[in-house]
């Protein structure tokens, strides 16, 4: 049986900065980094900033994206692991 | 051809003149008498409103300046509202006001990007000339304040006449041994009190002085003196146009006004809340802060908008640059001081132009 992906929750101090091509900025005020969004990143911290889990991600997502990536939940996973990495989430305890 | 560019949703950073007030009477003050120099400012309940809608613009960064931003006893309230919206801050003094218990205050917040202290010379006699008597020894204790409360400071050096032969003692002073990692210079140019002051500006002899001086000490230091105006960049900028010219092109994106992106991530506001495109500009009204919206100013002000089209206007579309063999590789510089010397600001800024800093005996210098 498959491991269930856990949702990461955002830090609260972190911020988006949206631009008008769709990207966004994800900002730490704290370090002063900041990291470059594509939309399909920007649905997914928008979706976490709601509280939604990772299966209410993956609808968002391919609910508003085509085509989708073989493998939707890997990407999803990894880019939960990469905000949490880089700061940006945490996981809950 | 004109380059494409792209206007961010908001403005990244925020430039605030927070105050008119200041301890010192510098000669070269570009505040002191411009249109920002309004006397009234506002009180902190005003700012703190705007801060809440600088965290709904998502911006990232506010600069204080002035004045003497520390002359506002409010200060350690502004800062904690910029911290509470989710903003980093920094801040632009003499160092004179400082205390040490607010210098704690701004390094608990763990927000302060850095707070520079204007040094102009290793000795007060050379550091006061323009900046009064005391000045010196205010910006040495502001310094060591702010290093022993572990705040990030560095420093802006003005170069002019007075202090290009001080400039090997400024750098020993600053980076050897007061150990900042690293300090900007620039001049001063013909801007608010420089309009009456003429003795603060570089002669093109005195400006070739400079650019031996800085060029040789950038090169020493290895990185850790930084320039956006001044002798240095202007050494700089002429021998990459120099090389340009010899090779027969041109550069990329030059050729138009092009002299400033800073209006396309930022935008100032003078101490009596009024929007304006730069602390510089800040005879171009766009506004009132709490009356206007931010979002409205930056992306439909009619001024703002054809203030950013400038870097469509080609330099061939003026008299002195039309048979300039540097056209193509020049970006007719800030427009600020070309506004200040010509009272235009779709124009070219004289006082950075190459084609006269040559005819004035000017020279290029190896970049190293």
């Amino acid at each position: 049986m498959p491991t269930a992906i856990v949702t990461p929750r955002p830090k609260p101090m972190i911020v988006l900065r949206e631009e008008f091509d769709d990207w966004a900025l994800l900002f730490n005020p704290d370090t002063g980094k900041a990291v470059g969004l594509p939309p399909t990143a920007v649905t997914i911290w928008k979706c976490l900033t709601t509280g939604k889990d990772y299966a209410a991600v993956a609808a968002a997502i391919t609910a508003e994206y085509e085509p989708l990536p073989e493998d939707l939940g890997k990407d999803i996973s990894s880019f939960f692991e990469d905000l949490v990495r880089l700061g940006y989430a945490e996981y809950p305890a | 051809m004109a380059e494409n560019r792209q206007l961010m949703k908001t403005p990244k950073s925020v430039d605030i003149d927070i105050t008119s007030r200041c301890n010192l009477r510098c000669k070269y003050c570009y505040h002191r008498t411009s249109p920002a120099d309004t006397g009234n400012e506002l009180p902190t309940p005003e700012w703190l409103e705007f801060f809440r809608e600088l965290a709904e613009c998502a911006v990232m960064d506010v600069t204080i300046a002035g004045g003497e931003p520390f002359i506002r006893d409010d200060l350690p309230e502004l800062v904690d509202s910029i911290v509470a919206n989710r903003m980093r801050f920094s801040i632009l003094s003499n160092g004179g006001l400082i205390k040490p218990e607010v210098a704690k205050h701004l390094a608990a917040t763990g927000r302060c990007n850095h707070v520079q202290i204007s040094v102009d010379g290793s000795r007060p006699e050379i550091h006061d000339r323009f900046r009064g008597a005391g000045a010196f020894e205010g910006a040495m204790r502001g310094l060591r304040i702010l290093q022993e409360a572990g705040v990030h400071v560095t420093s802006r050096v003005t170069i002019h006449k007075y202090n290009i032969a001080d400039l090997e003692n400024i750098a020993l002073l600053l980076l050897d041994q007061i150990g900042m990692g690293s300090f900007s210079t620039n001049s001063a140019s013909y801007q608010g009190l420089a309009r009456t002051h003429d003795d603060v500006l570089l002669s093109p002899a005195e400006q070739c002085d400079a650019m031996v001086k800085i060029l040789d000490l950038a090169k020493r230091y290895q990185g850790r003196i930084t320039s956006s105006a001044g002798p240095l960049s202007q050494a700089k900028n002429y021998q990459e146009m120099e090389q340009a010219r010899l090779a027969g092109r041109g550069i990329p994106g030059r050729g138009f006004l092009t002299g400033c992106g800073c209006m396309w991530s930022k935008l100032a506001v003078r101490p009596d809340g009024t929007y304006v495109p730069c602390g510089m500009l800040s005879h171009i009204a766009l506004g009132r802060i709490n009356q206007d919206r931010l979002i409205d100013i930056w992306q439909n002000h009619p001024d703002f908008l054809r203030l950013r089209a400038r870097y469509k206007i080609p330099l061939s579309n003026f008299p002195e640059c039309a048979d300039c063999a540097y056209q193509m590789t020049c970006t007719g510089n800030c427009p600020a001081g070309g506004y200040a010397r010509t009272g235009e600001v779709y124009a070219p800024n004289p006082d950075d132009c190459l084609k006269r800093f040559l005819a004035d005996d000017g020279r290029f210098f190896a970049v190293p």
